[in-house]
């Protein structure tokens, strides 16, 4: 027989001696004192009383008590923090999001580390946040909203908390007031969390039900101050989800599921001595990571690490089993409709279950994993949070409206009867098939196509009509056709050479030259500055292309003159664009290049060739279109954006003597470089257009033609089209399309899909909170205000670059001033292939960012950052960074050797030549995992990188390398280098000669690089690493450490110089702190002189304090918990006398200030 | 990540396919005895946990020496089935059941067990406070089994997450060992979180009576015990294991000879992952991108 346990009481499930103190009275009477027991506050005692002794029951004398004893034990438990020497205050944080909620349609509630989160999602404001727990993150959010009650439960770990809200109204913005009416820890994770109802009339809750990992449930009063149950299910297992249904307590149900790979649905309160379980939903292959209900409760769902979605229904065997998803699948809501379901592999998948398909894909996330969807009340917007501490919105009705499947939707246009446009006398001359040859669209009802019989012919779409434009034998079986942006007029050219401007409206004759010998490969229009005159480009077999101006400023009589002629380098131009500004024209080609011309007069008969070719611009693939951004572009750069059928969407500039009016003479001054690149799609990308500020990315993937949104990161809608199309046309009014035309040409037949739907924005902005890296960030620097060109520098400005195993390079931003706790994405750049472990500025002639990682990637970049306040909304924010130069690979086990740590000195500061200003050369030294350290040069004039040094200091792979430029008593400056390495060792080497050799120019060949001193400080591998010179003796060097035994070190080291100018260390003290941290130290920093900031993988920093007097000794002074998991990298930046700024960064950025007593 | 990319990047990797161990971390295992002397006069022992049974393998090959007398004897503990190893006697079964710490107990012939060892971890999630919370109950299933069947005075040696909450296990196993200690073999990448606490001499509590049914829950963080957190914390010593002569498994070693280079295969592939079917589907192209 089976049965149910219903425990009562397991409060004592901890094994320890938790035997009660007995209550401290304050004075015992003589009797007791004397017995050493139990006395009583009233006399006389009860112990007396008993005793028969009442009358001798009186106080004890006290005895003086002694002052300046130093006493007991209690001592060494004084509160540790009693003295408060520093002040942490917390200020920007992002991490993954770990849960979301809505109140309402316009509300919606985000869990992120302890923060609860308020977003108005109509205007797109993050209006409150809340730091709600000290140890916890915010793993669910439990709402109720009703005109009776509002009250949020939020739980996480094992905490709960229950709060009252209010959502207040002023001047049309929101506010929230929270007020914390209740909270408990409890015994295990809490899994999921259940208001419960008197009766199924009532709308405040009594209760409140939790499930917990162990497969049981606790339900306590809504205040928390009652256990009123708790029922552990029969089976007795890990439970990794569960999911309750049902509003009281007697109706209410729990799925859970199990480590056993099922989902088993049982009643919680049990009546009768039967089971429990109501039914077991067997199949998955694997953990069940969440579950969910129908609003009926008769269907639920679970997704899992099988990577599978399955429905199920109450009392049917049957279940619908989804398959999709490449990785395991974290979270789901089920709908009468529609599954929706969130996965590792950042894709949110919404499903018909019913039809057994997947109607959508969204990719809005980075990285790795979207940990949490959640529906708004009236099942319209979804919302996710990803790992890359993104949360998006997306609008349900978009799969109705933006996903076109069905062949319905598309119009074929088919040729009229041909006694309807066939001129009978010419027809025994023409083709006897006919058929649609090339077309224009002109708008939304008007298309203009040609056939191979030579009939120009306009088709309206609406009222399905068709008449004849223009006829011409020479346009019979070949013609080529384009239409201007204006759609005023229609180029064509045959094959003998002759180009046609035509009217699609007949506004005036049509005009047809001979313009080339053989057949004309294309024609191109391009819209120049002024509105009426429209450049028309053609081109033939023999690369000759000839470039026309037409002035139609008088629509009925166009005048066409010849402006150049052009001498093609290849011959297939794919797309081109014209900078008026510059006088340069752009051509992007068949396989991958960007060819650049020059115009420097007006003599129409010049033919002008290419005075630069870039390569590669998309690998070998075909540029499919070329746009100039006017936004970006300077006096001194041209900016143009191109697409490709390698899917890329990328950005170049254009700088040099090219864009000068002078005449070109040095070749090698004009240079392109890639600014951004981003791959958008498997497929091809076609074009790119801008719509009222917004730019749309048009491509083809597998069978569908998509239009992207390149600001908000997603798809607006795609059709189904057969496949990639030759000839296809695309415009549309606004971003959001909800009028737009998109015509093609397949097997000889036109087809268009007309679209003019009014849908109503439910939100602003699709991205509610940015995306920042999806993985694990390894190094975060804040940037220092003398990069920012700015007229409002402040001392905090709140930019920071970040790198991330994701390989991404970050511009992020935080709002110092405001209380909002959001960080921004500003920029993001991709040219690493893998992680990006570490980050360094140097300025010379450029600022210059140094960035490296894994796969021996070396980078520098330059970077220019502007801050452009002159208008009154928010500022505008400019960050322009280029990659500059590689360093070339060099060790032999070459893409897999990771360079662990990099440090870089800038030799005009250091000026260790008195005799030169070494301006623009810079010293890097980089640590390996194959346990080398390489001295790198680079220089700016040259462009170079060069290895000066390189040595084998230990046989064991490098964690930390770090410069440190001291002055000897007697003025020598010398550069040390510190290296640390898994041996837990420190190796201290002198660069001084070497790169004064360099310097010189008296370096043939890369020297080796040996140390002059180790000091070991750690067991095993040391992850931190900093060194200061003592303030009171400058000889005098302060190293801290952190390391992976959970110890912090502090050494100091005397350096000194021996008459052969050699270093040594002459004096060596350390102390080391073993007991740190519970856990590996992955960075430590010294500041403000005396005191070190260290972090740890036990989520805690800890700042120390070193005192000096006969040995060193450090202190803890102050120990915090960062809300961010696997925190690996720290920066600290003084902001005033007494305050500093500290980024750390893991698994998401936290910003804290630290204020010094 | 390829085979041979692994192999570069790892040593380890490399060096227990070479030597025959299903798995890399037969060599922490190796490690944390050089430093402990685990092995030593051990006659019963218990693997929990083990497939797909490197530690078994070491205990196999460390323990049983040919011709011995009365070899000592070893049982291995897992809920899935593992391909057999000489010398070890394999249980599948859970271990949080009563009937599974008596079967072990039966095959000692009612005596207790000197050593139990635990390797085990959860698939991790990436969500580090869940992470550490499952690796914790399953580091206190182990207990709690463990104290159903250790001699006094026994070793316990398990594998943990070193994370935000690690105090708490700390305090937890200081109240059933005398000494608790945090090793981390040299064989176990710095950048991972893992360690190994090695419990010497068990003493329980005197009221404590072993009760599976009765789950040691952890601690947690409370006014009650704040000596948890800050100066006064529980302190457990840590300890690198394996000499400074051992491969560096965060360093990139050449591989000997690039020509003659060739990947051996795993020496036990995984059995049955859950996303099997998934990828036979996405093999034989069922799946796609938008259905």
């Amino acid at each position: 027989m089976e049965k149910q346990i219903i425990i009562t009481d397991k409060s004592k499930v901890s094994v320890v001696n938790n035997k009660k103190k007995r209550c401290q009275v304050k004075m015992a009477c003589v009797n007791c004192q004397k017995a050493c027991k139990k006395c009583a506050n009233v006399r006389p005692c009860s112990r007396c009383i008993q005793r028969g002794i009442a009358d001798t029951c009186f106080d004890i004398e006290r005895k003086p008590r002694r002052v300046g004893v130093k006493r007991g034990p209690y001592k060494k438990r004084r509160n540790w923090k009693l003295e408060i020497l520093a002040i942490i205050e917390k200020k920007a944080f992002a991490s993954q999001v770990t849960s979301l909620q809505f109140i309402n349609e316009k509300i919606l509630i985000e869990g992120t580390g302890p923060y609860l989160m308020f977003f108005d999602i109509e205007n797109n404001i993050n209006f409150k946040s809340f730091n709600i727990f000290q140890h916890s993150r915010v793993h669910g959010i439990r709402i109720v909203n009703n005109e009776n009650c509002k009250l949020i439960a939020a739980y996480g770990s094992k905490s709960l908390k229950i709060f009252e809200f209010d959502i207040l109204t002023i001047e049309d913005q929101y506010d929230v007031v929270l007020t914390e009416k209740a909270s408990i820890e409890v015994k295990d994770w809490i899994l999921d969390a259940k208001f419960l109802y008197e009766n199924k009339q009532s709308n405040v809750p009594t209760d409140i039900a939790l499930a917990l990992a162990h497969n049981f449930v606790i339900v306590y009063n809504i205040d928390l101050t009652e256990k009123k149950y708790e029922v552990h299910s029969e089976i007795n297992c890990i439970i990794y989800s569960a999911k309750f249904y049902g509003n009281t307590l007697d109706t209410l149900k729990m799925a859970s599921g199990t480590v056993f790979n099922v989902v088993i649905l049982w009643n919680v309160l049990n009546k009768s001595n039967k089971s429990a379980i109501i039914q077991e939903f067997k199949g998955h292959e694997g953990v069940i990571f969440a579950i969910d209900f129908t609003d009926d409760g008769k269907k639920l769902c679970s997704v899992s690490d099988d990577r599978t979605l399955r429905v199920w229904t109450v009392n049917d065997r049957k279940s619908v089993v989804l398959y999709g998803h490449t990785s395991r699948i974290w979270d789901c809501i089920l709908t009468d409709r529609y599954a929706i379901t969130v996965s590792e592999d950042t894709t949110c998948r919404v499903w018909d279950y019913h039809n057994e398909t997947c109607s959508a894909c969204w990719e809005g996330h980075y990285g790795k994993d979207i940990w949490c969807v959640a529906i708004s009340p009236n099942k319209d917007i979804v919302a996710t949070g990803g790992g890359d501490s993104g949360v998006r919105l997306w609008d349900l009705k978009d799969l109705e409206y933006n996903r076109i499947e069905s062949s319905n939707a598309l119009k074929e246009v088919s040729l009229p009867e041909q006694e309807m446009y066939i001129d009978p006398s010419i027809k025994d001359t023409l083709p006897k098939k006919e058929f649609i040859r090339n077309f224009a669209q002109v708008d939304d009802r008007k298309t203009v196509f040609i056939t191979n019989t030579g009939y120009f012919l306009v088709h309206d779409l609406n009222k399905n009509e068709t008449s004849v434009l223009y006829q011409d034998m020479s346009f019979c079986n070949y013609s080529m056709m384009n239409i201007s942006d204006c759609k005023r007029i229609i180029g064509s050219g045959d094959l003998s050479g002759n180009v046609l401007l035509l009217s699609p409206d007949n506004l005036f004759k049509p005009i047809k030259w001979k313009a080339h010998e053989g057949k004309v490969f294309d024609v191109y229009f391009e819209k120049s500055d002024d509105p009426n005159i429209i450049y028309f480009f053609s081109y033939n077999v023999n690369n000759e292309m000839l470039w026309s101006e037409i002035n139609i400023t008088d629509g009925s009589n166009p005048i066409v003159n010849q402006k150049k002629k052009i001498k093609l380098s290849v011959n297939t131009v794919m797309c081109l664009t014209y900078s008026e500004k510059f006088n340069v024209l752009l051509m992007g080609c068949r396989h991958g290049s960007v060819i650049v011309y020059k115009i420097n007069n007006d003599d129409p008969n010049e033919t002008i060739e290419p005075i630069y070719r870039y390569t590669h611009a998309h690998g070998k693939d075909a540029i499919t279109c070329i746009t100039i951004d006017r936004n970006l572009s300077t006096d001194d750069s041209l900016v143009f954006h191109s697409t490709g059928r390698d899917g890329n969407y990328n950005q170049f500039r254009l700088t040099g003597n090219a864009l000068s009016n002078n005449e070109i003479k040095e070749q090698e001054l004009i240079k392109i470089e890639e600014i951004g690149k981003s791959k958008i799609t498997k497929g091809w990308l076609e074009k790119v257009i801008i719509v009222n500020n917004t730019k749309l990315l048009l491509g083809f993937f597998q069978k569908r033609f998509f239009v992207y949104n390149d600001d908000k990161k997603y798809e607006v809608m795609s059709i189904s089209c057969g496949g990639a199309h030759r000839k296809w046309y695309f415009s549309t009014e606004s971003e959001n399309i909800n009028k737009a035309v998109f015509s093609f040409y397949r097997k000889e037949k036109l087809y268009a899909y007309l679209r003019n739907i009014q849908v109503q924005k439910l939100f602003k902005e699709e991205k509610l909170q940015d995306n920042l890296h999806g993985k694990e960030i390894r190094t975060i620097k804040f940037i220092d205000n003398s990069i920012i060109e700015s007229d409002h520098i402040k001392e905090d400005m709140g930019l920071l670059v970040t790198g991330a195993e994701d390989s991404l390079l970050k511009f992020l931003k935080y709002d110092p001033d405001k209380s909002s706790i959001q960080i921004h994405s500003k920029s993001s750049i991709r040219k690493h292939t893998s992680v990006i472990k570490n980050l360094g500025f140097s300025s010379g002639i450029n600022n210059l960012l140094f960035t490296s990682g894994a796969c021996e990637e070396l980078n520098v970049w330059k970077l220019e950052i502007k801050e452009d306040t002159s208008e009154m909304c928010d500022s505008n924010l400019y960050i322009n960074c280029v990659n500059y130069v590689s360093a070339p690979h060099v060790s032999p086990v070459t893409s897999e050797t990771r360079i662990m740590d990099m440090d870089i000195a800038n030799l005009s500061i250091l000026k260790l030549r008195e005799y030169a200003n070494d301006i623009g050369i810079h010293l890097i030294i980089t640590g390996y995992s194959d346990s080398l350290t390489r001295l790198w040069v680079f220089d700016e004039k040259s462009n170079k990188f060069e290895i000066i040094a390189c040595g084998k200091l230990s046989n064991r792979c490098i964690l930390r390398t770090k410069f440190h430029f001291i002055t000897l008593n007697d003025n020598t400056k010398k550069l040390i280098a510190f290296v640390a390495a898994t041996d837990g060792q420190v190796y201290l080497c002198d660069c001084t000669n070497i790169v004064k050799k360099y310097l010189d120019g008296e370096l043939s060949k890369s020297k080796e690089l040996v140390s002059f001193s180790k000091i070991t400080l750690h067991q095993s591998g040391i992850n931190g690493l900093d060194v200061h010179t003592d303030i009171n003796n400058k000889q005098r060097l302060i190293i801290a450490t952190g390391g992976d035994d959970n110890a912090c070190s502090v050494a100091f080291v005397d350096i000194s110089k021996d008459n052969q100018n050699k270093l040594s260390v002459i004096n060596y003290k350390k102390f080391t702190q073993e007991f740190a941290h519970s856990s590996a130290l992955t960075d430590v920093k010294i500041f403000n002189d005396n005191y070190i900031l260290t972090i740890s993988e036990d989520q805690r920093l800890n700042i120390w304090s070193i005192t000096i007097n006969e040995k060193i000794e450090i202190k803890l002074i102050e120990s915090k918990y960062i809300d961010i998991p696997d925190v690996s990298c720290m920066d600290i930046v003084q902001i005033s006398n007494t305050k500093w700024k500290v980024a750390l960064s893991g698994i998401g950025i936290q910003i804290l200030y630290i204020t010094l007593n | 990540m390829g085979k041979s990319s692994k192999d570069k990047r790892d040593r380890y990797y490399r060096l227990a396919k070479e030597q025959g161990w299903r798995a890399r971390s037969a060599f922490k295992l190796l490690q944390i005895d050089e430093e402990f002397n685990l092995f030593e006069n051990v006659k019963h022992c218990v693997d929990l946990c083990a497939a797909p049974g490197s530690w078994s393998q070491v205990l196999s090959r460390k323990l049983i020496k040919e011709g011995q007398e009365d070899p000592p004897k070893i049982v291995a503990v897992d809920l899935q089935a593992m391909a057999p190893l000489k010398g070890i006697i394999q249980i599948q079964g859970d271990i949080t059941k009563q009937s599974t710490a008596e079967q072990i107990i039966s095959h000692f012939d009612g005596q207790y067990a000197d050593l139990v060892i635990c390797d085990g971890a959860p698939d991790v999630t990436g969500l580090h406070d869940m992470d550490e919370y499952i690796q914790a109950q399953l580091l206190l299933a182990a207990l709690n089994i463990t104290t159903h069947v250790l001699r006094p005075g026994g070793t316990f040696v398990a594998k943990i997450f070193r994370g935000k909450d690690i105090t708490l296990l700390y305090a937890q196993l200081k109240v059933f060992f005398t000494h608790v200690t945090c090793c981390k073999p040299r064989s176990s990448r710095n950048s991972s979180i893992e360690s190994f606490i090695v419990c010497q001499d068990y003493q329980p509590p005197k009221d404590y009576v072993p009760n599976m049914s009765n789950p040691l829950l952890d601690f947690s963080y409370n006014s009650t015990n704040n000596n948890l957190e800050g100066s006064n914390r529980v302190i457990v010593p840590f300890l690198a294991a394996g000499d400074l002569s051992s491969f560096d498994s965060d360093q990139t070693y050449p591989l000997d000879d690039n020509n003659n280079y060739k990947p051996l295969e795993p020496v036990q592939s995984p059995i049955s992952p859950p996303y099997k079917t998934a990828i036979k589907k996405k093999r034989t192209n069922e799946l796609n991108k938008n259905n």
